[in-house]
């Protein structure tokens, strides 16, 4: 092992590490140690933080140096040897390539730096597109799965909008003005659900509480008559209660 | 047609069109030879680079009014997208593979890479640093890209040689 690394700069993929690691070590691109890179390329992807996508990329990258390094290990006239002496070869040629894109693409940048203010008057328009989210079908039924497995994630029952017992009193008043009588059943059919009925059924109890209304069924589970009290009634019924 | 003439005749295309004018073009609306064409355009770079606030500049195999640096400033003020590319080190690094290799496809961008292009060659394509290109005649029948006008506008290069080669890279 060699040590530990210090501020490690970012790598976007295997091969800007693996370059870096070469010109770090100061190898020759064409003659790469390739056990000494391969312990320190897994110590690193071991150690940092790879970029998420491309996580998959670092890890074959590992798993081919891996299989050179070991393949080199065997005597020289196995054909495993042979052909991992190509397989090196073929790496090199691609990080030698990989070289001098990096280097062309320094060269743009330090182009580019230099024109940004030359403009001219067909400039091609930036056209935005959305952006499509990064993900497949199978990452959403992947992520689905493991909502559905994990205990803690259970789901919870989507709500419609929540009803408040001061709107439906307002309501409730309103109407009673307007009709002398009402019928429980029309009033809760106006908004057929379990939470409104509730909530419906303590507005009429609280305002018979009031009484602003007085309320009257014939029997259990029979329709309740909603009726408006007069001033009068009103009166008459605290003096009752009164007594 | 006399140079004084064919020096005008260039002048009202190159402001006209706004973008690079290839040599060829030139030679083809006015009937003139390339040769010609170099010589008027290159005393009219004489007469327009000294005392304006534009530039007759030498670009992908053309020419075209530019802008002065020194004046950007207001430019943008008037059309504030225009200052607005801006180029990360794998867009970059993306166009160069495209510069070096087109016609290519994003498959092959991907190999020499290491990883996926996706996201630098949408912003190359939104940026029209690219273009495509047809598309290879292989199974899927994937897109080809290659530079685009725009290119040598933005990065300032004058014609293919203006490039370093494949070979002149290792070099440096």
């Amino acid at each position: 092992m060699n040590g530990y690394f210090v501020k490690l700069p970012v790598f976007e993929g295997p091969l800007d590490l693996l370059l870096w690691l070469v010109k770090n070590n100061n190898m020759d691109i064409y003659d790469i140690e390739i056990s000494r890179i391969t312990s320190q390329f897994l110590e690193y992807i071991l150690a940092s933080p790879i970029p998420p996508d491309a996580a998959g990329e670092f890890l074959s990258m590992a798993t081919l140096l891996l299989k050179i390094k070991s393949s080199l290990m065997l005597p020289k006239e196995t054909e495993e040897y042979q052909e991992a002496v190509e397989e090196k070869t073929l790496l090199e040629d691609r990080l030698a390539e990989w070289e001098k894109i990096k280097k062309s693409g320094e060269l743009l940048l330090e182009k580019f730096r230099g024109r940004k203010f030359f403009l001219r008057r067909d400039e091609p328009f930036k056209i935005e597109v959305a952006k499509k989210p990064n993900f497949s079908v199978f990452d959403l039924a992947e992520i689905f799965a493991g909502m559905i497995k994990d205990k803690k994630n259970l789901f919870e029952t989507v709500t419609g909008p929540e009803i408040y017992l001061e709107d439906v009193l307002k309501e409730l008043s309103d109407r009673i003005k307007n009709h002398p009588h009402v019928r429980f059943s029309e009033l809760a059919a106006a908004n057929p659900r379990r939470l409104y009925i509730a909530v419906l059924l303590l507005a009429v109890l609280n305002l018979a509480l009031k009484r602003e209304i007085s309320i009257n069924q014939k029997k259990p589970f029979s329709e309740i008559i909603i009726s408006r009290n007069t001033a009068a009634r009103a009166k008459r019924q605290e003096a009752n209660h009164g007594n | 047609m006399e140079t004084e003439e064919l020096k005008k005749h260039i002048e009202a295309i190159l402001f006209i069109s706004g973008k690079t004018v290839k040599k060829r073009k030139l030679a083809e609306l006015t009937g003139a030879s390339e040769k010609q064409i170099a010589e008027a355009a290159e005393c009219l770079q004489n007469e327009w680079n000294s005392n304006h606030g534009i530039i007759l500049e030498e670009i992908g195999g053309g020419w075209q009014f530019s802008t002065k640096p020194e004046y950007a400033d207001y430019v943008l003020k008037l059309y504030p997208w225009k200052g607005n590319l801006k180029l990360s080190k794998s867009a970059a690094e993306v166009l160069s593979i495209i510069l070096y290799k087109q016609p290519v496809t994003k498959a092959e961008i991907n190999a020499i890479r290491g990883i996926d292009s996706q996201g630098p060659i949408a912003t190359l394509l939104k940026n029209s640093l690219i273009k495509t290109s047809g598309r290879k005649n292989v199974p899927g029948k994937p897109r080809l890209f290659r530079v685009s006008e725009n290119f040598y506008h933005i990065f300032g290069i004058k014609d293919e040689t203006d490039i370093p080669s494949w070979d002149e890279m290792e070099e440096e």
